[in-house]
């Protein structure tokens, strides 16, 4: 009838050791968890910074090349960067963010609207700057009219009879290739096209992105669209800012600048 | 019979030197790892608030360099940055064009340390380009 209680402090001791263990594990868990987070809020913060590095460099070459090289608004590369060791910049876009449409000599004369002049902005491979079709939208006054061809580079890239807003497709995509500027010769109507009041283009790109500029009556600007993303080595963070820039070709040193700047929530992944 | 199940009953008050001295190794050889593990989490909670502080400071020196002219933006050494006992280190290179060109870029790359401490604690690296207007 006597019962043996050997081990009992031993059990107990375990038991506390359990429990110790248990309660140290969750600490470590949370300390962990909160190291994490201070670790990505860090490198979030060179992130943007890195993603506004791209966005300077784009435009000093943009702006750099500009007033050095007659015929070219300008350009910059795509891709990836290295600003510092592990930390990088990669730009990159739509094609119509690449596409700059200068509007600041628009004329209309008789039958034509000329003077629009276009030009990829980068000297890379990527994206392809390809017009797929350009809607052209206008108001005028006293009677309507027509629109019967787009002539650019010295060819009629598409022939019609289409009322505003017109949709011409261009039977032939037609690809910016190099970086010197582009003519639209003229947009050429079946009358006199005296009393326009405005006029603005759809451009829509081969990659289905769009861009909508008003091209009379003609005002000093000439846009474009830079997206870069800012990344650390080793993490999956990262951070985009697009910025749309605007050369205002007529007051260049003066009054070029940033027309609109915000973070985006799109990581550029190419080229 | 009362009497006799009383007497018989072993008598266990306590636990004998071999169990005690058993539970003192035992939770010896478990204590030390976690005292361990703990002394550097307890270390690494101070740690991470010298990291805040110092991302926090290298973001607002940064957010100063987007708001100065172009001109002004240069290199510096700062003790006691903003007197939270931290030390900033400003450094401006030219990484397109030059000091007379027209057109040109800085690399501006902020680094903090703790006062009397070499290690840096936040690091954080851009560029500016002269001429860049905002909108605002």
């Amino acid at each position: 009838m006597i019962r043996k209680k050997k081990g009992l402090a031993l059990i107990a001791a375990i038991m506390l050791i359990v429990f110790v263990t248990i309660a140290v594990l969750g600490i470590s868990t949370f300390i962990t968890q909160w190291f994490s987070q201070l670790n990505a809020d860090q490198i979030s913060a060179k992130c943007l910074y890195l993603a506004q590095a791209g966005i300077h460099d784009a435009l000093y070459d943009v702006r750099n090349i500009y007033i050095s090289t007659p015929n070219t608004y300008g350009y910059y590369s795509t891709g990836l960067v290295t600003v510092d060791s592990g930390e990088t910049y990669r730009r990159g876009g739509t094609a119509a963010d690449f596409l700059m449409v200068d509007t600041s000599e628009v004329s209309q004369s008789g039958t034509d609207l000329s003077g629009l002049y276009i030009q990829k902005a980068t000297n890379s491979a990527s994206p392809v700057v390809s017009i797929d079709r350009m809607v052209v939208t206008w108001s005028k006054s006293g009677q309507s009219r027509n629109l019967r061809s787009i002539r650019i580079a010295g060819s009629n890239r598409w022939t019609g009879n289409l009322s505003s807003p017109a949709d011409a497709n261009l039977p032939t995509n037609y690809t910016l290739t190099g970086t010197s500027i582009i003519p639209i010769d003229r947009l050429r109507f079946n009358a006199s096209m005296n009393g326009l009041n405005s006029m603005s283009i759809q451009f829509v790109m081969t990659d289905g992105s769009s861009k909508t500029v008003t091209v009379y009556p003609a005002s000093n600007s000439c846009q474009f669209t830079i997206n870069s993303t800012g990344k650390v080595a080793g993490s999956s963070i990262y951070r985009t800012i697009k910025a749309t820039y605007d050369l205002m070709p007529l007051t260049f040193n003066t009054t070029s600048r940033i027309v609109d700047i915000d973070e985006i929530n799109t990581e550029i992944t190419s080229p | 019979m009362k009497l006799t199940q009383k007497l018989l009953r072993p008598k266990r008050k306590g636990f004998t030197l071999i169990e005690l001295i058993m539970a003192i190794v035992v939770v010896g050889i478990v204590a030390l790892p976690i005292s361990i593990t703990l002394a550097k989490h307890v270390q690494s909670v101070f740690q991470s608030q010298d990291i805040t502080m110092a991302t926090n400071l290298a973001k607002f020196d940064l957010a100063q360099v987007n708001n100065t002219s172009y001109t002004g933006i240069a290199s510096a050494s700062i003790s006691n940055y903003e007197g939270y006992g931290y030390n900033l280190t400003r450094t401006v290179s030219y990484v397109n064009g030059s000091f007379s060109s027209s057109e040109s870029t800085k690399k501006i790359t902020v680094q903090v340390t703790k006062s009397g401490s070499p290690e840096v604690l936040a690091k954080l690296v851009t560029y500016v380009s002269r001429n860049i207007r905002y909108p605002f």
